[in-house]
């Protein structure tokens, strides 16, 4: 993993539905720091998730540029994008998205079979950041096995496995009870600064802003408030722009 | 549960899941459609010939048959006119013949004397030939079928104002004449489908050169004279003719037609097996949600009862529609594609063309849809047993509603190797029933599919630990684990249209080949044969004094041989009986041999009194080598000893080989029904026949043909007559193919949500376009090898059946080509069809992963 910037300048993505043009990110510019977690606020609608796949290299920007370090996000190839996606870029979701049937431990390792490690050495990995985050006794559960947070933790251990140097993550206590949510949104904190990689997070969970080092509230697809010092009631108050 | 209830939930059903039911019910409907067109296919044969054989005979009720080619004097029929109780008498004479119009085109007929007695029956034939005053036109007259394969054809009843020229080739003599009138369907009913040309009794004895001579009388007797008018008519005919109902020649047809009718009313079976597979399967496709439903409306506090009911409705209206449909269908099918009669059948009997639809088939298809519908919709029903939880559906592992426990598994592999144990024994022990034993291993091909299907992922699971770089693999094959019944179902569905095609088409091709090993014995005994056409089995005489000397004379033939052959109606069925010459370096084909010894049986044949069965024949006739054979000849009836068995060699009836010398004896006739000609070493084959054909002249209507032309005529007789077996497993395997690319598609089209979240793992499109049909790949290869391996034992099973039950030639070479064929032909054809959606489906918009 090499540690690097996020950086979104002017990023612009609009789409048409129907007759209309829906703005859903509408001119950001932001970072996010090796080690630092961003956590993005927002209601539907305002864009979050398309920023985050537009940092993901999933979705090509209409306007603006992203860089990650020293790439130019915006102007890779399909390929480039892929091995991004691959080697920097890890990712969980609300719904964690594992394999029904198919035990923590291969769906953790997932990741890395697609890279072409091999089964064993992607096995061993997978194990190691089960264990990180947990769940050492429930390799071999299923996602019908485990508990909600088990799973978000099954979808984290399956983001870092490739040991990313970006992690975006979506809503990721949104399926979670408040005890769970706070040791997920604790754990990639944590995470976040121990593999020195940018972390940006969307979420409407307010205690969030106790672990987020930055907060950025968009609405309409801008960004309308930015809160660098944490707070500890709900979201931050509207800033300067 | 209230009508407009069940039609709410129903109109809910078909708005959420359009394309789940559309798929079910293109299920039923393949499945309801290869059924019933066969089903129609096979009794249209039947039925069509009743319909000519009874316009023909109208109210006669019973008939004096002859029982040879020459047919019986017609002054018996002063005989039987003056019997008491006889009402009205009429001869009639008919003769295969072949019509050669202009153009070249040709068709077999069965060319038919009548006179003007025949209007006393009220048939259609009396009726518009009698009445309507042809007897008196010159020429002959055509029902509108044969017509039309002469290109003569007119869509309305007309004298023809300008004639058509028709050669008329009848018993080695080409005669000109001309078509008086065609008969359409409004004039002639159901005889304007029949392939016959009639003319009047005495051109058609002067044709034939049978003067005076006729083939039946027909009789109708008074009311409650039957009984005593066939006695006396039997005393009359002094066991030399026979007296049998005016229409035995349908029951005649329909023991022919019994064998092959089985076996395609077999494979029709494993049609509609196939069908409910993909009804089944499209049902699974939606299997989660309706099992939701199911937990949500009992949380509602609906009864289990009105469960049941809601489902059984909904299965009953998609069934009810969907068999229509493959009704519908299936009537084009027997219209347009299984339409054709048999070939091989049309010497010996008179076939009509008509397709014909009786209610019966159309009921038992829509109730057999509705029921397979049911079944099909049953799965989510389990829900309902006592002591399972509510939310069955939401706790289960994998995807919901897919799980398959290993218990369950086990359970069907026991079961699938006791029918598969069954089945065995069933071959082995009782033949007759052999197709049953297919049958059970069809169903044992679906319930080892789950067995199968673990072991292929046990087995490529255990290759990607240790290959390195198969990392995709691995991925499908997680996914394959998570839906099991789905991914079950699907192979199940591949690997019963493997199983049906090998089965099939493999019975199909080990018959061919045992029909060509026959050909091959039985016409290499000479270099030419003089033949009349369209006269496969060589029963038709060739009525031309001195045609055998005429060609021995030929320079370059060493020697002309006169063949006799003849069809005998006798022990219920029309029998081939063979009399080859006693010069021929065989007698009997060689490869056809069931029991006895060859030389042994062809000195006994040559000595006379012996005698050479079909094996079936024999059999049912309980008699075999060594014991005696009763045959009614037109001289009367004789009992000979069997000397050995064969094969039918191609005649379901059953065939009987006896010496020429006693042919010639019993039957009272030396006219050749073909001839052998052996040239002399060094002989040019082409110049020589150049030369016969010169000896026998140009308008004897003879054919000379080679061994090799004659036996590519005869396999390719056999080849038309097979044509439904091929069809059907051809449209097994296009119908298995659609249906099932049809469900992947959409179980691929369900997972984009998935798909998507595997794209935000860094997964790019053309690793998930991999991934998809790797996963296709191997549920196809599950299923499809379960079928091949299972359809060998199913061939087995026909093959037995056809040889020991039906007594058919049947050479089995299993695992052929065609195994491989319809393997790849399943597999790459759904893989190419499933590569467009999951093309489209791996490029899903990540987004969609973001979504709940």
């Amino acid at each position: 993993m090499t540690a690097a910037r996020l950086e979104l300048r002017d990023a612009v993505k609009h789409y048409r539905s129907g007759d209309e043009v829906v703005r859903a990110v509408d001119g950001v510019s932001m970072t996010a720091d090796p080690g630092e977690m961003v956590a993005l606020y927002g209601p539907s609608g305002s864009g979050k998730s398309t920023l985050l796949l537009l940092a993901a290299g999933l979705l090509r920007p209409d306007a603006g540029t992203i860089r990650f370090g020293t790439r130019d996000v915006t102007a890779m190839s399909d390929a480039e994008a892929a091995d991004y996606q691959r080697r920097e870029v890890g990712f969980v979701s609300q719904s964690f998205h594992l394999l029904p049937g198919v035990p923590a431990v291969e769906n953790a390792a997932v990741k890395l079979i697609a890279d072409r490690v091999p089964l064993r050495a992607a096995r061993r990995a997978a194990t190691e950041w089960l264990e990180r985050v947990g769940l050492g006794g429930r390799l071999h559960h299923t996602p019908e096995q485990l508990s909600g947070g088990e799973r978000q933790r099954v979808a984290i251990a399956r983001a870092l496995a490739n040991g990313p140097s970006l992690l975006l993550t979506d809503e990721p206590t949104g399926s979670l009870d408040s005890a769970r949510g706070a040791e997920v949104l604790a754990l990639l904190a944590q995470l976040g600064h121990e593999q020195g990689a940018a972390v940006l997070m969307v979420t409407h969970d307010p205690r969030a802003a106790d672990v987020a080092d930055r907060v950025l509230t968009l609405r309409d697809g801008r960004v309308v408030t930015e809160t660098t010092a944490p707070t500890t009631a709900g979201p931050p108050a509207p800033a300067r722009r | 549960m209230r009508l407009e209830a069940l039609l709410y939930f129903y109109g809910r059903r078909l708005r959420t899941q359009p394309v789940q039911e559309l798929l079910a019910g293109l299920g039923i409907a393949i499945g309801v459609a290869l059924t019933f067109a066969v089903l129609v296919a096979n009794s249209s044969v039947a039925g069509s010939a009743e319909q000519v054989a009874r316009s023909v005979v109208g109210t006669a009720d019973l008939q004096v048959a002859a029982r040879g080619a020459r047919g019986l004097d017609e002054q018996l029929l002063a005989g039987v006119r003056a019997t008491p109780g006889v009402v009205h008498a009429a001869p009639l004479l008919e003769q295969r013949a072949v019509l050669r119009g202009p153009g070249g085109r040709s068709t077999p007929v069965n060319l038919v004397g009548i006179d003007r007695e025949m209007a006393a029956f009220s048939g259609r034939l009396a009726g518009t030939f009698v009445a309507g005053g042809l007897l008196g036109v010159d020429g002959i007259v055509l029902p509108l079928a044969s017509a039309q394969v002469l290109g003569i054809g007119r869509d309305h009843d007309a004298i023809v104002r300008d004639p058509a020229r028709v050669d008329v080739e009848v018993a080695g003599r080409s005669v000109p004449t001309t078509v008086a009138a065609t008969l359409g369907r409004e004039a002639a009913g159901p005889l304007a489908e029949a392939l016959v040309a009639i003319v009047p009794l005495e051109r058609a004895q002067r044709m034939t050169g049978l003067e005076g001579r006729v083939s039946r009388v027909i009789v109708e007797t008074a009311p409650g004279r039957e009984e005593a008018v066939r006695e006396h008519l039997e005393s009359l005919a002094d066991d030399r003719f026979d007296v049998t109902a005016a229409d035995a020649e349908s029951a005649l047809l329909r023991q022919a037609l019994g064998p092959g009718d089985q076996a395609t009313s077999f494979f029709a079976a494993i049609s509609a097996l196939l069908g409910f597979l993909l009804a089944f399967n499209a049902m699974l496709l939606t299997s989660p949600e309706r099992r939701r439903l199911i937990a949500e409306l009992r949380m509602q506090g609906f009864r289990a009862r009105q469960l049941v009911v809601l489902v059984l409705f909904q299965a009953g209206v998609l069934g009810l529609v969907s068999s229509a449909v493959g009704v519908l269908g299936g009537s084009v099918l027997a219209r347009g594609v299984f339409d054709d009669s048999p070939d091989y059948l049309s010497p010996p009997f008179t076939l009509g063309t008509g397709t014909l639809v009786g209610p019966l088939p159309v009921i038992g298809a829509l109730v057999a849809g509705m029921l397979a519908c049911a079944l099909a919709s049953a799965p989510p029903l389990l829900d309902l047993r006592r002591g399972r939880a509510v939310d069955a559906a939401l706790r289960s592992p994998g995807v919901p509603g897919n799980a398959l426990t290993s218990r369950t598994r086990r359970r069907m592999l026991w079961t699938a190797l006791g029918l598969t144990a069954v089945a065995g024994a069933l071959l082995a022990f009782a033949p007759e029933i052999a197709l049953l034993a297919s049958g059970l291993l069809a169903i044992a091909t679906v319930l080892l599919i789950p067995s199968t299907f673990a072991a292929v992922l046990t087995a490529a699971e255990w290759v990607v630990e240790r290959a390195p770089g198969l990392g995709l693999v691995t991925v499908a094959l997680f996914a394959l684990r998570a839906t099991t019944l789905r991914s079950l179902a699907l192979a199940a569905t591949g690997g019963v249209a493997v199983f049906g095609s090998v089965t099939i088409g493999g019975a199909r091709d080990d018959l061919l080949r045992g029909i060509a090993n026959y050909a091959d014995d039985y016409v290499t005994t000479a270099d030419l044969w003089i033949v009349n056409p369209a006269d496969n089995q060589g029963t038709s005489e060739i009525r031309r004094p001195g045609i055998v000397e005429r060609v021995a004379a030929v320079d370059g033939v060493r020697e002309a041989r006169p063949f006799q052959g003849s069809f005998l109606d006798a022990h219920g069925r029309r029998l081939w009986v063979i009399a080859r010459p006693s010069e021929d370096p065989s007698l009997v084909p060689r490869s056809q041999l069931v029991d006895g010894d060859l030389e042994q049986t062809e000195r006994r044949l040559r000595d006379g009194g012996w005698v050479v069965l079909s094996d079936q024949l024999a059999e049912q006739t309980g008699t075999g080598p060594g014991g005696r054979f009763a045959l009614p000849t037109p001289s009367g009836g004789v009992s000979l000893r069997v000397a050995a068995t064969t094969t039918n060699l191609g005649w379901a009836p059953g065939t009987v080989i006896v010496g020429r010398d006693d042919f010639a004896r019993l039957w009272g006739s030396d006219a050749p029904t073909s001839v052998e000609v052996s040239l002399e070493p060094g002989a040019d084959l082409l110049d020589t026949r150049a030369a016969v054909e010169r000896a026998i002249g140009a308008d004897s209507g003879l054919q000379v043909l080679t061994a090799a032309e004659r036996i590519e005529i005869i396999n390719a007789s056999a080849r038309q007559g097979l044509d439904r077996l091929d069809q059907i497993a051809t449209l097994l395997l296009v119908a298995a193919v659609l249906a099932m690319a049809a469900a992947m598609s959409a179980a691929i089209w369900q997972r984009r949500v998935a798909i998507a979240a595997l794209r935000i793992q860094s997964f790019t499109p053309r690793q998930l376009w991999a991934l998809l049909l790797i996963e296709s790949g191997v549920v196809l290869a599950a299923g499809c090898l379960t079928g091949a391996v299972l359809g060998l034992l199913g061939q087995v099973g026909a093959d037995r059946y056809l040889r020991v039950a039906t007594g058919f030639p049947v050479s089995a070479v299993p695992a052929s080509w065609q195994t491989v064929e319809a393997f790849t032909i399943v597999v790459a054809a759904a893989l190419a069809v499933v590569a467009i959606p999951g093309w489209f489906a791996s490029r899903a918009d990540p987004s969609l992963g973001l979504q709940e």
